[in-house]
């Protein structure tokens, strides 16, 4: 999968990777907290920050990984 | 009790993020196989790469959790680090400095004085360098065991050794080209981290009026209170802040911070290492916009008793830098508890990383290689470069010890910059442009500048002399002029070390023009001097004058 003949990578698909990844996390737990309501301390739940910040944080992943996926730098 | 459970979710999204940078590391290696690709990181990287990396070297915690911390002291005060404090020595360097930098060739500051002064004024330098890094690593390194403390309740001897092991091990693994790499992914978590603060803040205490209606004008405005140091939560006047902040701390670390401007070095032009700073300047205005405003509304907070809200207190002492992870720990459902502590993280790694590669650098080849061992093998310098690295960490925990017995980490880091870094941008900046200083007037400068600093800086530690001694428009409140102090201390070093250089230049041999060719203005190479001819759009002076404008708008509406 990682070809070094291509050269390296560009910087933005590891950025649109990890954001991509992240954002899928912190849906999937605001998805969770809607069906398991957390009994904790914490403020403005009712917002469910989680949900929609997991949301937009997926859909940069997923714009920077498509985007980037096949560009490398020439060594 | 502070500690929070972090959950399922939040632990997945650390281990994401070690093993994510562990993994670019590991991918990073196979193309890292030369001095140019270790140190410069091949000199190949894109205005943007440089820009984000530049700003990210910048972003560590102390930049976040201690700005934080220092709008709840501080206010709308705090504001001031991000606009006279950054944005126009950013672009001082982009429009005029990067040209020299650039052309010269060099691979650290320490090596543009030996090529403008001599050795002795490098070794000096680096020295100062060093001792400078290993005191900003320690604050970074306490920060990080904040963290820990805070969020998981680990005590703080525990913390701190626990942070300096795990950062041994990723420095010494990492050379420029995957430190920058990382701290590109670093700074979008980071963003991912702290961008959606504010905003909850606001929803909470009920908009923005809130602040302005809950806080007296010195807490709230950025110029209108700096007539007289007692009207200001910071004791300090227009004078200090301009001439200080603005001018030699700024200065000098945003033009001669080896750290920062290594990764300007790096680019593919001179159109992109001149851009670099300027496009870190728009990210530093933000960045201001979203740390201040957090502290603020941890100060509405504080205030109003029913909130429940309060800072950590230890020992009787309030802990201003504890109000990140705090209100994180307010808002922060589960997987966004583990993003704001996966972007802490970041954070420290991202300025840690950067202290410690750029320490090596300055460490192995400008006092190593040039001073104890000058026919030192390529081996030779690798292997004394990761003993630098550990015996940096090691001295970076007693910094970090020295950090926390200082009343907000900011603090400590401003008194360090009026020691170490406002005699090197007097002496930069005067031999730059100026033909008629020597070496030896550069050297003496520099040396006198320093001196005077530390001991001014000692005299007030100690009680020999009172705080009032170095600010020449004292409020009369000794316990709260600490910021005063250390933004006098910074003019009193700058115009000492600029006297100095000039005095002894007077008197002592200069270079001549073939060999001050291509490090200083009016002496430039005709090949290097030629404009590359571009769009308006294109230019960095445009982009410059737009962070200007918006500059001054700020200013002018916050004033």
């Amino acid at each position: 999968m990682m070809n070094t003949e291509k050269g390296m990578r560009s910087i933005w698909y590891f950025v649109g990777l990890i954001m991509l990844i992240i954002g899928v996390i912190v849906f999937a737990a605001g998805i969770y907290e809607l069906i398991n309501p957390a009994n904790q301390n914490i403020k403005l739940t009712s917002l469910h920050t989680n949900i929609w910040w997991g949301a937009i944080i997926t859909i940069a992943g997923v714009i920077y990984t498509l985007k980037n996926k096949n560009k490398y730098v020439n060594k | 009790m502070n500690s929070i459970p972090l959950g399922f979710f939040d632990w997945a999204i650390m281990l994401v993020y070690f093993a994510f940078i562990a993994w670019i590391g590991f991918y990073l290696k196979k193309f890292t196989k030369s001095d140019d690709d270790f140190f410069l990181a091949g000199r190949r990287n894109s205005m943007w790469v440089c820009g984000i990396a530049f700003m990210s070297a910048n972003m560590g915690s102390m930049e976040v959790i201690g700005y934080a911390g220092q709008s709840v002291k501080y206010g709308l005060y705090a504001a001031h680090f991000y606009l006279i404090g950054a944005v126009p020595a950013m672009l001082f360097l982009g429009i005029f400095m990067m040209p020299f930098y650039y052309h010269s060739k060099i691979k650290s500051i320490p090596g543009y004085l030996k090529a403008r002064f001599n050795e002795s004024t490098r070794v000096f330098n680096a020295g100062m360098f060093v001792v400078n890094m290993i005191l900003v690593s320690g604050i970074a390194l306490y920060l990080q065991a904040l963290i820990f403390h805070t969020f998981l309740g680990w005590n703080w001897d525990l913390s701190i050794w626990l942070s300096a092991a795990f950062v041994a091990l990723y420095v010494t693994l990492s050379g420029l080209l995957s430190a920058m790499f990382t701290e590109i992914v670093q700074f979008f978590l980071i963003w991912a981290g702290i961008l959606i603060l504010p905003i909850l803040g606001l929803v909470d205490i009920g908009g923005p009026a809130e602040i302005s209606a809950n806080l007296t004008e010195g807490f709230k405005t950025l110029w209108s209170t700096s007539g007289s140091p007692a009207d200001n939560p910071m004791y300090v006047t227009w004078g200090g802040l301009v001439l200080g902040l603005g001018f030699a701390i700024a200065f000098g670390y945003w033009t001669t911070d080896f750290l920062i401007i290594q990764r300007a070095f790096s680019a593919r032009d001179l159109r992109s290492a001149r851009m670099t700073p300027i496009i870190g300047s728009y990210f530093k205005l933000l960045l201001g916009a979203v740390v201040v405003s957090t502290g603020m509304i941890a100060l509405v907070l504080i205030n109003d008793s029913s909130s429940g809200f309060n800072l950590l207190v230890e020992n009787g002492k309030t802990n201003y830098d504890s109000v990140l992870p705090l209100l994180m720990q307010r808002y922060f459902t589960p997987g966004l508890i583990g993003v704001g502590v996966t972007s802490m993280i970041a954070m420290f790694m991202a300025g840690m990383a950067g202290n410690m590669s750029s320490f090596n650098a300055v460490w192995t080849y400008d006092i190593y290689h040039s001073v104890i061992n000058k026919n030192a093998s390529s081996q030779k310098l690798l292997h004394i470069g990761r003993i630098a690295t550990v015996a940096g960490i090691l001295l970076s925990v007693a910094g970090a010890y020295i950090a926390r017995s200082m009343p907000t980490v900011i603090d400590y880091l401003q008194a360090i910059s009026s020691m170490f870094l406002s005699p090197s941008v007097a002496i930069i900046i005067l031999g730059m442009f100026w033909k008629f200083i020597t070496p030896k007037g550069g050297l003496w400068g520099m040396l006198i500048g320093t001196i005077v600093a530390v001991a001014l800086f000692i005299a007030q530690e100690i009680k020999l002399i009172p705080i009032s001694f170095v600010i020449p428009d004292f409020s009369g409140v000794e316990a709260e002029s600490y910021m005063a102090a250390n933004f006098w201390r910074a003019v009193w070093a700058w115009l000492i070390s600029m006297g100095i250089a000039v005095l002894v230049s007077f008197f002592t041999k200069n270079k001549t023009d073939e060999e001050l060719r291509g490090y200083i203005k009016g002496l430039v190479d005709k090949n290097e001097a030629v404009e590359e001819k571009a769009a308006l759009f294109k230019k960095p002076e445009f982009w410059a004058a737009v962070t200007l404008v918006i500059f001054v708008i700020i200013n002018i509406l916050l004033w």
